[in-house]
């Protein structure tokens, strides 16, 4: 009949002093102990001779025993506060016949100063009626127990006559004490025991030898008595309350079973396999103190039992009553006389007056204890009462765990490491649990750990994979839907697709609302395109737009028309922004679908200049979808695409390369595309070389003649395609080519007749009228050019004839208005020999020096300045000619030259004119003195207008261009460059031309004009001989300046009558 | 909590065959497969509730061992119910109801109703008493049958709970007295007849400051 479950959950011991390491021997030599208590750090022990021990424990951890005599007599019964420093003894005291009832306080008072203090001494006597129902001849009754309350308000006495005294008061003091008779038992009172509720009601639980009774007494002393037990009592400190439960709940001892008691009366019981002499609550435990060896005996030969009872062996069990097991099970050699409990152990007095001390041990040891007796679930259930932390717990649970798993109790094990989810390390379960055959372990665990919310994405796929081992769709399908897991989604849904659930998966990515999983499942596990699609037209539209992006090639191949839709839907979407190169994926080998996608943006976008990448595919793909199918498909969708390509590549200009998109047409050949890009480009070489691989003599004449005038090498490419086809047509058009090269002089005859030798298919037939043609208008050009050969001759011999005048013959001054201010002349006047006529006054205000005629001077100046700026370049100026001569376009040379020659370039040499400015000086030439000729005597008739009407056409043009002069300034500097700079340039126009031939014209004329003055009239002596000499010297050289002034004005009126298509007409032969 | 009525009862029978987890499955609905000896006699209750009424069931559990039969007998008295309890795998504590049912006949009040249950029915592979047997046996002594499984919880509910139904029909017949607390019933605080209530009765009733006292 042993308790199953035994620990030794206590160390026992002799009761040791700390200090000195020796067991406690101070109550050895006391004979004759009969009642203890304790409390208050003492244990109290009284004895026959009527002393009370004292003993108490030091700080240090040393034992300290005091005495004093309380009774003369004997000590019979004691009880000490636990909480009070008060000490209640009863005993007999000598002269007295009754025993008394001592109350002592200052127990700590040292002997000297006369010990504990009696602060009350009470005779213990019984109520007299009760005295009265007393036999006579009976023994007098006496207190066989007692009790007080820890309120100090509540005494109790109980009687050998079964009476139990209550007394109320203040336990230390006589005054105010009320005495009360609570109970009248039938025999001898053993126990008793005492409680105070909140509410002040008192119950006392008396034990008689018996019977067992429960008494309520109010706080207005109103007392009712419950008969707990009425089959057997119990012997004095066979009874204890337990202090676990907060109703009190009294344990009797009746042999060898402890029954509990409440209120109601008798509940559980517990038996022992001792027979129990002494009960104590320590804590939580029931301390039972008994003789196992009386147990089987018969109870006739218990008196013999007594007999030698100190010296049997006592058994201790410490039981715990709520998880019920021993704490402890010793037996006690010797036998034990008293438990008590102070100083939170336990201790024994034994029969020789020693003191052991059981002491519990700590919770760490306790489950180490049970540990290694496997007794996890007792261990679990301990540790939870005594409140251990989580991790403490979780630890416990993972040893049982372990220790379930080594037995192979694996579906025992999983609960258990259940319950550590959150303090163990999940992959510490997982891997003992990775066997497939324990799978369906693992998958409750991991179904736990996702309970808890507590599982990582690889937790999630373990578990689904679990379960796809399993094949188990139920318990996946209730995981999934469940509302207390929690998982990541991603993963799960990844898991799931692999492991082919694609339902559930489905249904995952719908309650997590994950677009892209759900479509990628549609898409490619399910193939549910159309699904898919109605799916795709419910999301957001740039969701939606990127999923397209991902799938709309799948889409697109099964469900065409529902993705364009789609697709024009999002693309004309304000949120969505769609690049093409985004879109021509989709439709991989679905041009036409794309065509129509770009055609919808195109025409959302309107104009086809916003978006140039779009613009630019679309019509990549027009070219495309125009050049891949086949002509006969569908003519009037060929038509329309043709005809949208052109106008895009019209309207859309700015949005693509041409010239990429001209290599692109043409390798497409979309021909109307590749003549609108030469054009823009002009690159007609290419539209050419089409045309005549395909022997389009048509169309590359055609072409020929619509840019042929802007692209000349057209014409002489056509001329040899045209010559080297044999076809009659070509001939044809061989012939019209040569007309054109014939009126537009494009190529010299010569050399065309030297290309078309080398291909012999040319026939001289062919380019007989050519050549006929040519040679006659060669032949009017020569007379033209005579003509005006002449005319420059005629010319120039009437400046001669004007120079000789000048020199040789007087001047008549006949003009009759002033050149300046255009009203009658009248005296005084000045008159130059260019035929200008001034007033003086109007002279002196105009003229910015003396000596020069303030209407030529300008022309004169720029003149001058051009030669001296040419000379003033550093370098040969010969040099220099050739250079400009090798840069210049050829059809100038000779204007070049004539010009040079104008500006005295050839003088450099020793046969120049002796010229002092001549010299390479970098400083301009001091313009020669031009002094005035003043003419003095009235009536003067004006002179006849002098010259030819060429001349006076020069000398006109002079004053007008001589006119603009002063104002113009401070732009002087430069004005005379441009004609300069123009005839090196190589291509003036025409205009300028004539400028600079007037203005050389004009230079001479006023030069011829100061030459004149200065000769003849000789009004300066004093300078005249250098004057003269000087004037010679620019005399000459504005002279042949002006006669290659004047071949220039000669060729650029030429020019100027001639087509300005024609430059090479002056060297026909070819300087290209 | 208040009750119409407090019945008593104690499971009887022999050791191992399931009395304390009966016990356990009707009063906390688990199943402890490791359960240890029970040492003396344990404790539970729980409410029920039969015919609109609340019943406070008090059930004592006893030891099946031998040597705690003294114990046991001495917690028949004021018992309304009792379960005698036998393992259907074990012929052995079948054929020793019959001192089960002279012990408990002997201590108790004549009118317990005694309820029949043959504990372990989820084992069926290793029966060795037959159901019908067990209800024989029953009908011979005039005892409710019934068989349990305290593991797999089936039967337990109403094992309990048919024999408070069986007493309370008894006092409804007026076979029980129910102010003998002799008969292992009690009624509950505030249902007690005003006045006459048992000295018994209206003192547990008391010190809970209940109502009829004063």
């Amino acid at each position: 009949m042993a308790l199953s479950r035994r620990f030794q959950f206590f160390e026992t011991g002799l009761l040791r002093d700390l200090n000195t390491g020796e067991s406690f021997k101070g109550l050895a030599d006391i004979e004759g102990i009969c009642c203890w208590s304790c409390g208050h750090g003492l244990l109290v022990f009284g004895d026959k001779n009527g002393f009370v021990y004292l003993v108490g424990r030091n700080s240090d951890g040393s034992f300290d025993v005091t005495n004093f005599r309380a009774f003369d007599d004997s000590t019979n019964l004691l009880h000490q506060f636990a909480q009070h420093d008060i000490l209640i003894s009863v005993g007999l005291d000598q002269g007295f016949n009754e025993q008394r009832l001592k109350v002592w306080s200052q127990l700590d008072r040292p002997e000297a100063d006369g010990g504990p203090v009696c602060s009350r001494v009470m005779r213990v006597a019984i109520d007299p009626a009760t005295l009265a129902k007393q036999q006579p001849q009976m023994p007098p009754p006496f207190l066989t127990c007692l009790t007080a309350h820890e309120n100090l308000s509540c005494l109790l006495l109980g009687f050998s006559t079964g009476v139990v005294q209550l007394h109320r008061g203040d336990v230390k003091k006589e005054r105010h004490s009320r005495c009360r008779v609570v109970l009248e038992a039938d025999g001898p009172v053993t126990n008793l025991h005492c409680k105070v509720s909140e509410s002040r009601v008192t119950t006392v639980f008396a034990t008689t030898d018996k019977s067992v009774f429960a008494l309520v007494i109010t706080a207005k002393d109103h007392v009712t008595k419950i008969c707990l037990e009425s089959n057997f009592g119990a012997a004095p400190c066979c009874t204890c309350l337990s202090e676990s439960d907060p109703d009190p709940q009294l344990v009797v001892a009746n042999r060898t079973v402890a029954y509990f008691y409440n209120m109601d009366g008798r509940g559980a019981c517990t038996a022992f396999d001792m027979e129990i002499e002494q009960l104590r609550w320590f804590r939580s435990y029931l301390v039972a103190l008994g003789k196992r060896g009386s147990i089987t005996t018969a109870a006739g030969s218990q008196q013999q039992q007594q007999s030698n009872a100190l010296k049997d062996t006592h058994m201790l069990t410490v039981y715990e009553t709520r998880h019920k097991f021993a704490a402890m099970y010793n037996p006690f050699r010797g036998g034990v006389r008293a438990i008590l409990a102070e100083w939170g152990s336990l201790l024994l007095l034994t029969a020789d007056c020693r003191l052991h001390c059981l002491t519990e041990k700590d919770a760490a040891s306790k489950m180490g204890i049970l540990f290694k007796k496997n007794n996890f679930r007792l261990a679990i259930d301990l540790a939870s009462a005594m409140r251990y932390d989580a991790d403490g717990m979780a630890e416990i649970y993972r040893q049982y765990a372990d220790y379930l798993y080594q037995k192979g109790d694996f579906d025992g094990a999983i609960p258990e490491y259940c319950r550590t989810i959150g303090h163990l390390e999940a992959s510490y379960v997982i891997r003992k649990f990775l066997d497939s055959s324990r799978i369906h372990n693992l998958t409750a665990y991991l179904e736990a750990v996702h309970r808890a919310r507590l599982a990582s994405e690889d937790h999630t796929t373990l578990l689904l994979n679990c379960y796809s081992k399993l094949k188990d769709e139920a318990k996946l399908s209730a995981f999934l839907e469940s509302k207390d897991t929690a998982f990541d989604a991603d993963t799960a849904i990844r898991v799931l697709r692999q492991a082919g659930f694609s339902k559930q998966a489905l249904a995952l990515a719908d309650r997590f609302d994950k677009h892209e999983w759900h479509l990628k499942i549609q898409v490619c596990d399910l193939a549910q395109h159309s699904e898919a699609l109605a799916y795709m037209a419910k999301l957001p539209d740039t969701v939606a737009m990127h999923n397209m992006r991902i799938y709309g090639r799948e889409l697109l191949a099964s469900c065409p028309a529902e993705s364009t839709e789609l697709l024009k839907k999002l693309v004309g979407s304000p949120q969505v922004s769609v690049g093409v190169d985004e879109l021509a994926p989709i439709f991989v080998g679905n041009p036409n679908d794309l065509i129509a996608i770009l055609e919808h943006c195109l025409a959302l976008l309107g104009s086809p200049t916003a978006r140039p990448q779009l613009t630019q595919t679309l019509l990549e793909l027009y070219i495309q979808s125009l050049a891949e199918e086949p002509a006969t498909a569908d003519k009037s969708l060929r038509d329309k695409r043709e005809q949208r390509a052109l106008e895009l590549l019209k309207t859309g200009s700015d949005c693509y390369d041409s010239d990429a998109f001209l290599l692109r047409c043409y390798l497409c050949q979309f021909w109307p595309g590749v003549m609108l890009l030469c054009e823009r480009t002009g690159r007609y070489d290419l539209l050419l070389r089409h045309y005549t691989e395909r022997g389009q003599y048509d169309s590359l004449f055609k072409l020929c003649e619509t840019v042929g005038h802007r692209h000349k090498d057209l014409w002489r490419q056509a001329l040899l395609y045209y010559a080297r086809s044999d076809e009659p047509a070509a001939q044809q058009y061989l012939a019209r080519v040569l007309e054109y090269m014939r009126s537009t002089g494009l190529m010299s005859p010569l050399s065309i007749v030297s290309l078309l030798c080398t291909h012999s298919q040319a026939t001289l037939g062919a380019i007989s009228s050519f050549l006929v043609e040519h040679l006659r208008d060669e032949a009017a050009q020569a007379e033209a050019d005579e003509r005006i050969v002449e005319e420059a001759r005629t010319k120039t011999q009437s400046i001669q004839r004007q120079m000789e005048e000048l020199q040789l013959q007087p001047k008549v001054f006949q003009n009759q208005r002033c050149s300046i201010c255009h009203s009658q002349l009248d005296i005084p006047s000045v008159h130059f020999l260019c035929d200008h006529s001034f007033h003086l006054h109007c002279f002196q205000s105009f003229s910015e020096t003396e000596a020069e005629c303030p209407n030529c001077a300008a022309e004169n100046r720029e003149a001058l300045e051009a030669v001296s700026l040419w000379r003033s370049q550093s370098g040969d100026s010969s040099f220099r000619l050739i250079d400009t001569l090798s840069q210049a376009n050829p059809s100038a040379t000779f204007s070049i030259i004539s010009d040079s020659i104008a500006k005295g370039v050839f003088w450099n040499g020793a046969t120049a004119p002796p010229a002092p400015p001549v010299a390479p000086a970098p400083a301009p030439v001091p313009p020669p003195p031009q002094p005035p000729a003043i003419v003095v005597a009235k009536g003067l008739t004006p002179a006849a207008p002098a010259g030819s009407s060429d001349s006076g056409k020069l000398v006109r043009s002079s004053s007008s261009a001589s006119a603009g002069a002063p104002s113009n300034q401070p732009g002087n500097t430069r004005e005379p460059k441009n004609p300069f700079e123009a005839f090196l340039g190589g291509q003036p126009p025409s205009g300028q031309l004539h400028q600079s031939a007037g203005t050389a014209g004009s230079a001479t004329s006023s030069a011829i004009g100061m030459h004149r003055a200065a000769s003849s009239s000789g009004m300066q002596p004093g300078r005249g001989a250098t004057q003269e000499q000087r004037s010679s010297a620019a005399t000459d050289h504005l002279l042949s300046s002006s006669v290659g002034a004047a071949g220039g004005a000669t060729r650029g009126a030429a020019k100027k009558e001639k087509s300005s298509a024609y430059p090479d007409r002056l060297n026909p032969f070819g300087m290209f | 909590m208040s009750y119409a009525y407090l019945f008593k009862y104690i499971i009887i029978g022999d050791t191992g065959v399931g009395k304390s987890c009966l016990l356990l499955q009707f009063t906390d609905k688990r199943f402890q497969p490791v359960h240890d000896l029970t040492i003396g006699v344990e404790f539970g209750a729980r409410m029920i509730t039969i015919d609109g009424k609340q019943i406070k069931l008090q059930i004592w559990d006893t030891a099946g061992q031998e040597s705690f039969r003294s114990i046991t007998r001495s917690y028949y008295r004021g018992a309304a119910g009792a379960l005698l309890v036998y393992d259907i795998t074990r012929r052995d504590t079948f054929n020793h109801l019959t001192t089960w049912l002279e012990d408990a006949r002997q201590h108790s009040s004549s009118n317990m109703v005694i309820m029949l249950i043959g504990n372990k029915s989820d084992l069926d592979s290793r029966r060795d008493v037959k159901r019908e047997e067990g209800e024989a046996f029953a009908r011979e002594h005039g005892l409710i049958f019934m068989e349990t499984s305290a593991k797999t919880a089936a039967n337990v509910e109403e094992a309990f709970i048919d024999t408070a139904k069986a007493i309370y029909e008894k006092i409804q017949e007026g076979v029980l007295d129910i102010n003998n607390e002799a008969n292992g019933i009690k009624i509950g605080p505030q249902h007690s007849p005003a006045g006459g209530a048992g000295a018994g009765a209206g003192g547990s009733s008391g010190a809970g400051g209940g109502g009829g006292c004063c």
